[in-house]
């Protein structure tokens, strides 16, 4: 056993270095040590296939991927080719690839299941051209879940397809400061939220099927972060059903203020289109339009301004248009038992008068708008538009005329309901569709 | 019993056996590998061997050095060397790592005692890891001991070792060792945007080391056997503080001496943490940046609930704290390395945070 390691460590070796070996295959499997599966990935040479064989691996550390360009990681399928972390001692991902700043690296995943990670299941800082197809991320037997799913972050090309996602503690799909991306064809459950594009830019959304989440999508921007100045985001053809998963985010992070029942919400971004979507029984909000404030920091500690001029801490030029809403907003916050989570505040704010509150509906149908927006502006106009959505109504909670007492807010002062006010089409719209990277 | 102690007892005729044996008197040549091929065994690079239970230069012309403030590791007993070749010698700078020339290796050699109290006692090597520059790049391969220290094995998917030890303060300890992956190697050598060493900067050399013939300053000791040009008088030289020496600088420096150490290659602007927005390195000036009052970004359940990675005067509502005290390795930072906690460094980056003005609303 001892030899036969030595002997594929040698190898993997060799094709980490040699240019003669591009383009080659490293079959692994599950009957060698995690060592060994280990050294393949650490050693991949550019434009190499390490192909893992159907069967169930136990790994204890993360797997390092090469920083060669074109590698590719391909199984024998979801459920077939299963990598399996539930007695993970080191690292925090499952798969990790770390390319420095400025890198030209291309990575492919495909045809496999990771479960039971500690943190994340696949994390690529970095990359550009990086392909997830028909990845599966799971937690089956972990108490505690991991982060994110599917995490490529300053990244470039971004494509994920026909994965998997359920039980990510933060996000199934999470694109962070990345450019150029789709997602699409996916399917995500039973997550805190179920894709978020966050400080990015140039992404499309669509066809993916997202749903029994806390949160279907979000489209958000953070301050203090290499990339703000999120824009050109697309959201359109999906199905977000149902995503009324009690909050189970750590309290102290951003997802942990999305309130149960949100179908998706968009914070602080300039040209987002969210079109053609069909909203489903999310039952505290359809669409939410937030700015940094709402979102980040309702404490009012300052940290929405951050005195860098490319971040906007306010939501502009978005257009939510085409969608279809059905049972929208008609039991708000019933899935979050605990009223000092965080999320408790922003469905509140965005929807005060219904239970627990307990107070007068304010709205109309006796159930929260379909579309809503936390009316926290400056200056200007941000043309926030909506129109030609089915069973729409359009509220404007009006924050920022709100003496803002989080233990007594009373937004029935300032909320105001008028859809023929958003009816329009912000100045350059529709958007341009995103590139589908090639591989 | 631990499988650490076992391992002791299994190995100790082995081990003894090995200790008594005399250095190496082979002829050895260094070859520095220019084609990307990795020796197999750490004997081939002719730089160290185990010899009376210590690791031990082969050749007159390898250096051994130590740092002011080294990473934790797991409290992990490391001795460090360098050799360049013949008539070569690096280039000193105040700032970043010093300029060395292809055909540098360096090796650091991990290991531990049952008791760490009792230096008596035999050292368990683990394994020693190599680091070469060749082609105007560096390379990384560990090489894993057997248990009687006589033959260390290139293991480049790297290994979790899992033993017991009693630490310096008599308390048990039960690391899942991490013997790196070659990639999990770069992880860490990745600043500042290239692969490169972490410790022989001016910053953490610029200390007295015994040798043989005397103590001396490391950088001085360099000058003079002829491997390093243009460093000035050590006085003028960069320090960073040892950190765990209380006389060595205030809380504040020894406790961003730390931090730099042991969290600094990755938190920079460049590392491998950069996504993160939080720079750990001793000279990031900004507050929000090295943490104060600074939310976490994707931290997920590693904020352990704490909303900012420093709250001044509030170590258990830092962020910060929750990492370093952390062990799972979801939470615990760094990230790879430790498994668990480092009390001496906690204690220091507490006290820093305490003693820190202001507040975060």
């Amino acid at each position: 056993m001892k030899r036969l390691f030595t002997l594929l460590a040698a190898g993997a070796l060799a094709s980490a270095c040699g240019s003669d070996n591009n383009g080659n295959v490293v079959n692994v499997d599950p009957n060698m040590s995690e060592s060994a599966v280990s050294a393949a990935f650490s050693g991949a040479a550019a434009n190499s296939t390490i192909q893992m064989a159907a069967g169930t691996y136990h790994f204890a550390n993360t797997l390092n991927l090469s920083t060669q360009n074109g590698v590719v990681v391909k199984g024998a399928g979801i459920g077939q080719t299963i990598l399996d972390w539930a007695g993970q001692t080191a690292g925090a991902d499952g798969i990790s690839q770390n390319v420095p700043p400025g890198g030209t690296v291309k990575v492919q995943f495909e045809g496999f299941t990771i479960q039971d990670t500690v943190g994340n299941g696949i994390k690529v800082t970095g990359g550009n051209g990086v392909h997830f197809s028909q990845v599966e991320v799971k937690w089956p037997t972990r108490q505690t879940h991991g982060g994110y799913g599917i995490y490529p972050v300053q990244s470039k090309n971004v494509l994920v397809e026909n994965c998997k996602i359920s039980g990510a503690s933060d996000t199934g799909i999470y694109v962070g400061q990345s450019d150029t991306i789709v997602v699409r064809n996916n399917e995500i459950f039973e997550n805190v939220a179920g894709i978020e594009i966050e400080n990015s830019f140039n992404a499309d959304v669509t066809a993916n099927n997202s749903h029994n989440n806390t949160v279907g999508f979000l489209v958000f921007d953070l301050p203090d972060l290499q990339q703000v100045g999120g824009h050109n985001i697309r959201v359109y053809g999906n199905q977000f059903v149902n995503n009324n998963t009690a909050n189970f985010g750590d309290p102290s992070g951003t997802v942990a203020k999305v309130p149960a029942g949100t179908g998706g919400a968009v914070m602080a971004n300039t040209k987002v289109e969210v079109f053609n979507n069909t909203f489903t029984g999310n039952t505290t909000a359809g669409f939410a339009v937030i700015s940094c404030f709402t979102g980040v920091d309702p404490a009012q500690d300052g940290a929405c301004v951050t005195g860098n001029p490319n971040y906007n801490p306010f939501p502009s030029l978005i257009h939510v248009h085409g969608n279809t809403f059905s049972g929208t907003g008609t039991a708000p916050l019933m899935n979050n038992q605990n009223m000092s989570h965080p999320s408790f505040v922003l469905a509140y704010l965005l929807s005060t008068g219904l239970p627990p509150a307990s107070g007068p509906h304010l709205f109309p149908d006796n159930h929260v708008s379909e579309v809503l927006w936390d009316g926290v502006v400056v200056l200007g106009n941000l043309q926030i538009c909506s129109n030609n959505n089915t069973a729409e109504h359009f509220h404007n909670a009006n924050l920022h005329l709100l003496s803002v007492d989080l233990d007594n807010p009373d937004l029935s002062q300032v909320m105001t309901f008028d859809d023929a006010a958003w009816d329009c089409t912000p100045t350059g719209f529709p958007l341009p569709a995103v590139p589908v990277p090639t591989f | 019993m631990s499988k650490f102690v076992r391992g002791m007892i299994a190995s100790g005729v082995l081990l003894f056996a090995a200790c008594n044996q005399s250095p190496s008197n082979k002829s050895c040549t260094p070859r520095v590998p220019t084609d990307n091929s990795v020796p197999g065994t750490l004997a081939d690079w002719c730089q160290v061997e185990i010899s009376n239970g210590d690791v031990t230069p082969l050749a007159s012309d390898v250096v051994p050095f130590s740092l002011t403030t080294p990473l934790y590791s797991d409290g992990a007993i490391k001795r460090r060397t360098v050799r360049l070749p013949p008539g070569a010698a690096a280039t000193y700078t105040d700032a970043g790592v010093l300029g060395f020339p292809d055909g540098t290796v360096f090796t650091k050699s991990f290991g531990f005692r049952q008791d760490a109290r009792d230096t008596t006692l035999p050292i368990q090597w683990i394994e020693t890891r190599v680091e070469w520059k060749a082609a105007g790049s560096w390379s990384f391969m560990s090489y894993r001991w057997n248990d009687a220290g006589t033959e260390a094995v290139s293991l480049p998917g790297g290994e979790v070792v899992s033993f017991s030890y009693v630490d310096v303060d008599g308390a048990m300890q039960s690391p899942h060792y991490l013997v790196p992956s070659m990639l999990q190697c770069e992880q860490c050598h990745s600043e500042p945007g290239a692969i490169a060493p972490i410790g022989p900067k001016s910053q953490w050399l610029n200390t007295d080391y015994a040798y043989p013939e005397g103590t001396e300053n490391q950088l001085a000791h360099w000058s003079h056997i002829g491997i390093l040009t243009g460093a000035p008088d050590p006085a003028n030289a960069p320090r960073l503080p040892v950190a765990a020496d209380p006389d060595a600088g205030t809380v504040e420096q020894r406790a961003r001496a730390y931090l730099e150490a042991n969290c600094g290659f990755c938190h920079n602007p460049t590392g491998n943490a950069r996504v993160s927005g939080l720079f750990l390195t001793a000279t990031t000036t900004e507050p929000i940046q090295f943490g104060v009052c600074k939310k976490p970004v994707a931290a997920g359940p590693g904020a352990g609930g704490r909303k900012y990675d420093i709250v001044p005067g509030s170590p258990d509502a830092s962020v910060i704290t929750y990492r370093i005290e952390a062990t799972s390795p979801a939470t615990a930072m760094p990230q790879i390395g430790r498994s668990v906690v480092d009390t001496h460094g906690v204690a220091l980056v507490n006290e820093w945070i305490t003693e820190l003005p202001g507040t975060c609303n």
